[in-house]
Formats: C-alpha cells, structure tokens, sequence
C-alpha cells in the first residue's frame, strides 16, 4: 500500500517537480496550491506526510501547521516545510508551529527522498 | 499630457530604461550629454524643466541651448528640489509600468516554466516506465538462459539431448553385440541336433538287428522283438526332432545374421545422426552465448543510461525551481515599486522636501523570502555581515 503524501505549494512548477520526484518513488501525492487549499484536503484519509511551502498566497504555510496541529486526526502527521526561506528565525518560526524538518530550495531529489524516508509515518 | 521636458542622461542602462519608459508615457526626454555637454552628463541623472523654461521647439538651436544651459545651472545649484519636483510625476509613470512588466514577467515565466516542467515530468516518467520494462525483461531473459543447477537452462537442455542420442547408440550397440553372440550358440544347438540324428540312426540299426535277432529265436524272441520295434520308433522320432532342430537352427542363423546387417548399417546411421546433432548444438550453443554476451552488454549499457537519465532528471529538477525563486524576487519588486510609489505620493502630499526612505527598504526587507535578495541588499547598503542561514538543499531536523 503506496503512503500518501500532501504537498503544499503555489509554484506550479514546484508541485510539478515535487510530485514527480516522489511518485518516482512510489508515493502517493496530493497537492495543494496554498495552506488554505491544503487544509481543505484533509478530509479524513489517511496522510503520513505533509510538506509544505512557507510563503504563499491566501494562508502562509506557518499558519496552515499551526491549524494542522489543532486538528485531532491530524496533530501526530510529519509536517517538512520547503522553502526559499533560509533565516534562522524564520525556521523557529517553524518548530514552534509543529514543522519537523525544514529544507530550503532549491531541493535535491535524493536528499529530499531520503529525509521523508525518515519523516513518513509508518 | 507633454507638459514637461525631462533631460536624462541615456549614457547607462538605467538613463536608456528610463528615457523609454519616459517617451512611452508621453514625455519629451533630451539626453543630457547631447545639449548640455559633456562637463554635466556625469552630475545629471534626470532633469524635469518647467515647460516655460524648456518649451523651446520653436526656439532657434541658440536659444535652445542657453535655456538647456540656464536649466542645468539652475539644476547644479540645487538639484535635489528639481529631482524631488519631477521624480513624483516620473514615478508615478514608470513604476507602473515597471510593475506590470515585472507581473506580466512572472506570469510568463510561471507558465512556460510550468510547460516546461510537465513535459519533462512526463518524459521522465514514460522513461522511467519504459527503463523499468526493459530491465525487466532483460533480466527475465538472462535468469532464464543462465546456468543452472537444475539443468533447466538452454545450454543444460541441449546437453541432455545429446545425450540422450549418445546412451541410444550405446545402448543399440550393446544389444547388437548380445545379437552376435547368439550366432555361436545356435551353431552349438544345430551340431548337438546332429550328433542326436546320429545316435537316431545308430539307434535304429540296432533296433533292426535286435528284430532280426528276436525273429531268429522265434517264439521266445517275440517280446523282445516288439521292444526293438518301440526302440526303433522312438529312434524315428528322435531324428525327426533332431532334423526340425537343425532346420530351426538354421532359420534362426539365418535371421541372426539379417538383424546383424540391419544394426550395423542404422548404426552407421545414427553415428551420422549423432555427430550432426553435436555439430548443430555446438553452434546453437555458440549462438546462444553470442546472444547471453550481447543481452549482458545491452543490460550494462541501459543500467549506465539509467542512471545517466536519472542524474539528468536530477538536475533538471533543481534547475526548474529557479522560477519559483525568481518569481518571489520579481514579485517584491513589483510590491517595492507600489509601496515606493505610495511613500513618494505621500511625502508630495505632505509637501515633505525629504522623503525618508530608510521605512520603506526596512518593509521591503521584510518581505524578501531569499538569500539573494537580503544579500543584495546588504551589498547596496554596504554591510557585509549576514546571519548563518540554511545552506540550499540541506535537511535541517527541528
């Protein structure tokens, strides 16, 4: 049974590329385009990992984890966040919100897989 | 709308950019270094002239010149009140502009990027698809023809065949040798079958003398007599056997000797049939090796492009998320110039004569969302210190 992850981006071409690298290694991928478009996909299914950009239109990605973990079906899901953030503050910003792992773009294939290797529910 | 004529300096990329902009709104734009002279190009950057000063279409290239010339002295006396006058309408103009392009930029980039990206997305996948499969079957081939233990390989088949052809002539060959020795042991029956006719015939002469005999002693030699008759019958019958065996015994000499030529000459039929068999197994094996070498070197050669693909997808993939990286930066631009252009409109209101700016870079430092922008930033603004971020691609655990 293929994992599913969520992914959480407004680049089109991000989403694009995100998804091809994880279906390459056989996930499963739902993708949204902003944190209020990626909360709307969590309607119950099963999701072992979530990853997300940070600044995006609508709902920033810190607000769309903060949320994520008030919800009870969700608060226990891996949240990694991708971004061209890179500041320090910006990524306590994020392990304050509930984020597990934070990778600045532009990602590497291999190093991406291999941390939701680690990040993915069982 | 031309109201005004602004003198830029077109000898650097901004002056050119600006000029354009400029022209395109309606302006009448004079190159600085053109009228003025050269001894001011490098101080003006742009000057707004009062159409009263300025207007000198009609002017005679004199008075053209020393109304240019009277302008640029002015402006040289106090060239911020003229900057700050004229940047307001100039703004109000290009920024827009400006930020429309950049918009227009980043939804043109976003979706030839995106094309771009969904194509190699499905080439990738229909390679990687398409790799898969012939791995597979590749590897299915050479599991199928490689050597096995349990003699269920090509090469183990065609070795069991030969064999088998092998053991048939053997075993045709022993039992034509068992054929050949029954040869001595019918001619032992068939003289055993003469030496029994023999004893029949002496048999009967001495049963004819003993009838004689019993005749000659007359009544006292009638039971014997009748006993010599039964010997002599018997003697009869022995040789009739004993003839029936001999004739017996040469049919089946006879026979021996037919089935004896048979098997010599399918033997020499099936030697040919079995060195034909070697020889064409040789070369079907010798082709199949050909063919095992071949399919290896095929399986060598697509794992190298595999990987060569899967590095290239790899790279392409990092390369494509540059647009994500550039449409962030061009869109603060973009909210730059609209919030440049807000302070500037405020401060004419206000009839401020500074507009502080050190606001506005603090705002627009606040929205940037890459390394880049925060380091030309700290470039422009001549601090080289930055804070240790995150490298790119890295994994940070939190």
């Amino acid at each position: 049974m293929a994992k599913t992850i969520l992914i959480v981006d407004d680049s089109s071409s991000v989403r694009i590329v995100l998804a091809t690298t994880l279906k390459s290694a056989g996930y499963n991928v739902i993708d949204a385009v902003d944190g209020e478009d990626g909360l709307s996909k969590l309607t119950g299914e099963k999701i072992h990992l979530i990853i997300s950009d940070v600044n995006m239109p609508k709902m920033d990605g810190i607000t769309m984890v903060k949320k994520i973990k008030a919800l009870p079906k969700y608060k226990f899901t891996p949240i990694c966040m991708l971004t061209t953030e890179s500041e320090e503050s910006k990524m306590k910003a994020g392990k304050m919100a509930g984020a597990k792992a934070w990778i600045v773009k532009p990602f590497q294939p291999a190093v991406l897989l291999s941390a939701v290797e680690k990040l993915v529910l069982p | 709308m031309s109201n005004h004529i602004i003198l830029v300096d077109e000898g650097c990329c901004i002056g050119t950019a600006v000029a354009a902009a400029l022209r395109d709104a309606g302006f009448e734009v004079i190159n600085a270094s053109s009228p003025i002279g050269n001894e001011s190009a490098g101080a003006v950057a742009m000057l707004l002239l009062p159409v009263d000063i300025a207007n000198s279409r009609g002017a005679t290239g004199r008075e053209r010149y020393d109304n240019l010339q009277k302008a640029d002295d002015e402006f040289q006396n106090n060239p911020r009140d003229h900057t700050t006058v004229g940047l307001n309408e100039l703004c109000e103009t290009a920024f827009p502009i400006w930020s429309r392009q950049i918009n227009s930029s980043i939804q043109i980039l976003d979706d030839e990027i995106t094309g771009i990206s969904q194509a190699i997305a499905s080439m990738a996948e229909e390679i990687s698809i398409a790799m898969n499969l012939c791995n597979v079957v590749v590897a299915e081939i050479v599991e199928r023809t490689e050597d096995r233990s349990d003699g269920s390989d090509v090469r183990g088949k065609m070795e069991a065949v030969a064999n088998a052809l092998k053991s048939t002539v053997e075993t045709r060959s022993t039992l034509l040798e068992d054929v050949k020795s029954l040869g001595p042991l019918t001619c032992g029956l068939e003289s055993m079958a003469n030496d029994v006719m023999e004893i029949s015939t002496q048999t009967k002469l001495l049963a004819l003398n003993a009838t004689i005999e019993a005749a000659r002693a007359g009544e006292a030699g009638k039971g014997f007599g009748v006993v010599a008759s039964e010997v002599r019958a018997l003697a009869m019958r022995s040789a009739e056997i004993a003839e029936a065996m001999v004739a017996s015994s040469e049919d089946i000499q006879e026979k021996i000797h037919h089935t004896q030529m048979s098997a010599d000459e399918t033997a020499e039929v099936e030697v040919k049939v079995v060195e034909t068999s070697n020889r064409n197994m040789t070369t079907i094996l010798a082709v199949h090796d050909t063919t095992m070498n071949n399919l290896l070197v095929s399986l060598e050669t697509m794992q190298g492009i595999d990987t060569t693909y899967k590095q290239s997808v790899s790279e392409a993939i990092i390369a494509l998320q540059f647009q994500d990286r550039v449409g962030q930066i061009l869109h603060n631009v973009s909210t730059s110039c609209d919030s440049g252009l807000e302070i500037l409109a405020e401060s004419i209101e206000n009839n401020t004569r500074e507009i502080d700016y050190e606001p506005w870079l603090v705002e627009m430092n606040t929205r940037f969302t890459t390394d880049e922008e925060r380091q030309n930033l700290r470039a422009f603004m001549g601090d080289d210190e930055g804070s240790k971020n995150a490298v790119a691609g890295e994994v940070s655990f939190l």
